[in-house]
């Protein structure tokens, strides 16, 4: 007897910015909260593309979302600082706006504490220069602010 | 600055501010509050109230040992917060007071909210939150006092002294005034648990009478006398932790004492001895979620885990955080734990 293939069992594809096309599973693919709403409405020749995310960061949170262990808080603590262990900061970053943008479960978090943990001790300079923000405080307001925590500024790592 | 959401700049380009946001919350007080310095959206983030409640909410914040330490060279109050787990320490903003001296100061705090409420003897009443690491004035203590203790019971802060009681309401930031004790004291220790302040005024030499001692009632704002074996058995500093009253006797190894109010007797504690070697006096303790945090000379800290076990007997493991050598020239006068 014919049956159509059930919803579940078609695999969705995904189009990073540097052009590479992704198969996952409809599983996977709803923990990406971003594009949830698009699946729903989709076949298997339909192609959602992500502007912000590049190949190298959708291989990451895939490797993230199918190798995550579903037991022990201890299991998925290993896991995760595997997972980060190799990456440069800028890979970090560059993760972490990707995972920003599909808002991924669970990987959000991660992101957000491992790059906490790369600026925790670093100066104002570095992290602006990290980040790419531009310091639009006058020259007497931004005196004032560090003035208020000129405590906390003794022994910030080297950038 | 712009605290305009629709016109300030992103906090980090690329990244939705809320993932930003979550970024933030997690770097550990007080790095923080040198990265407000970082641009003008990051700074109205981070002096957020809200900013401080994500962080609660999402069980980010940790607590911390606010030390509050006397400097034998400048015979200046400095207050340094520890981080008991790095050993970290910073140190914190002065209180806007104008001339704090030891003992003429008490401090007590709300741990949950970040609050911590220093008054001086002359009516002077501030309060640090950790939210902002700032120090604001609040409404000022109704009597002036000289030796005197406050303790947090129930989100509301005591005052005693000999003659008087006053009590802070923090929600309203006003002052009540209880019944007072209408005595004099040559010296105070004060511990408060279960909704009772318990006050010594401890042996003295010649150490011919009993000491005297008091229990105050918060909820019936009643005075009692203190049971004879609680007052004669509390030889040292007392420390509420885990709904007990311990003491840290001042005699030899100082060994730990637990009260047992059924007995009204003090039972010594089993497990570690005290690190006295790492552990010079004068010391100030404070019990906070089943430790006691114990200050010494130099800024030392004993960090004692009680457990109790099913057939009451009471136990410690003693931590020691040693301090850096430049502490060596400060002496503690009082020690709060909060969430920051």
């Amino acid at each position: 007897m014919a049956e159509k293939a059930s919803p579940s069992s078609n695999s969705i594809s995904l189009k990073t910015v540097d052009g590479k096309i992704f198969k996952v599973s409809p599983a996977i693919a709803n923990q990406m909260l971003t594009i949830q709403p698009l699946i729903k409405d989709s076949d298997s020749s339909t192609i959602i593309s992500l502007p912000d995310v590049a190949a190298f960061h959708l291989t990451k949170i895939i490797e993230y979302l199918e190798g995550k262990p579903a037991a022990a808080p201890s299991a998925v603590d290993a896991f995760e600082a595997q997972f980060v262990k190799d990456l440069s900061p800028e890979e970090l970053k560059g993760l972490l706006i990707a995972v920003g943008y599909l808002k991924v479960n669970g990987l959000v978090d991660l992101m957000a504490n491992t790059v906490a943990k790369l600026i925790e001790n670093k100066s104002v300079e570095y992290v602006r220069k990290f980040f790419g923000v531009v310091n639009d405080f006058t020259p007497a307001e931004e005196a004032k602010c560090r003035q208020e925590h000129a405590w906390a500024f003794d022994g910030v790592d080297e950038d | 600055m712009n605290d305009d959401n629709n016109e300030r700049e992103p906090l980090i380009p690329g990244l939705p501010d809320e993932v930003s946001e979550l970024c933030l919350v997690h770097l550990p007080y007080p790095y923080h509050f040198l990265l407000r310095s970082v641009s003008s959206s990051w700074n109205s983030t981070i002096t957020n109230p809200s900013f401080f409640n994500i962080k609660q909410s999402l069980s980010l914040s940790q607590s911390y040992l606010l030390i509050f330490a006397f400097h034998k060279l400048t015979s200046t109050i400095q207050c340094h917060a520890l981080h008991p787990s790095s050993a970290c320490c910073f140190l914190l903003p002065p209180p806007p007071l104008a001339a704090i001296s030891s003992p003429g100061f008490a401090c007590a705090a709300l741990p949950r909210q970040g609050k911590l409420f220093v008054m001086d003897g002359n009516k002077s009443n501030v309060v640090y939150n950790t939210a902002v690491n700032k120090w604001s004035p609040a409404s000022p203590m109704p009597t002036a006092k000289s030796l005197f203790a406050a303790e947090s019971v129930n989100g509301k802060i005591i005052t005693v002294d000999g003659s008087k009681t006053e009590i802070y309401y923090p929600e309203s930031d006003t002052w009540k005034i209880g019944i007072g004790l209408g005595d004099e004291l040559a010296s105070l220790d004060v511990v408060a648990v279960n909704g009772k302040v318990y006050l010594t005024e401890g042996w003295r030499w010649p150490f011919t009478f009993g000491p005297r001692g008091w229990v105050y009632d918060c909820e019936h704002d009643m005075w009692q006398m203190m049971k004879k074996g609680m007052r004669e058995g509390w030889t040292g500093i007392g420390v509420t932790v885990a709904g007990r009253i311990f003491v840290i006797t001042e005699y030899g190894d100082c060994p730990i004492k637990v009260y047992d109010e059924d007995s009204d007797t003090w039972q010594y504690v089993r497990g570690d001895k005290f690190p006295r070697d790492v552990m010079k006096r004068p010391y100030v303790l404070r019990g906070f979620e089943e430790k006691i945090y114990v200050v010494s000379d130099g800024l030392n800290v004993a960090i004692g885990s009680v457990v109790i076990c099913e057939d009451d007997v009471v136990r410690v493991r003693w931590e020691v955080v040693e301090a850096p050598k430049v502490f060596g020239e400060l002496s503690p006068s009082n020690c709060q734990v909060m969430y920051a």
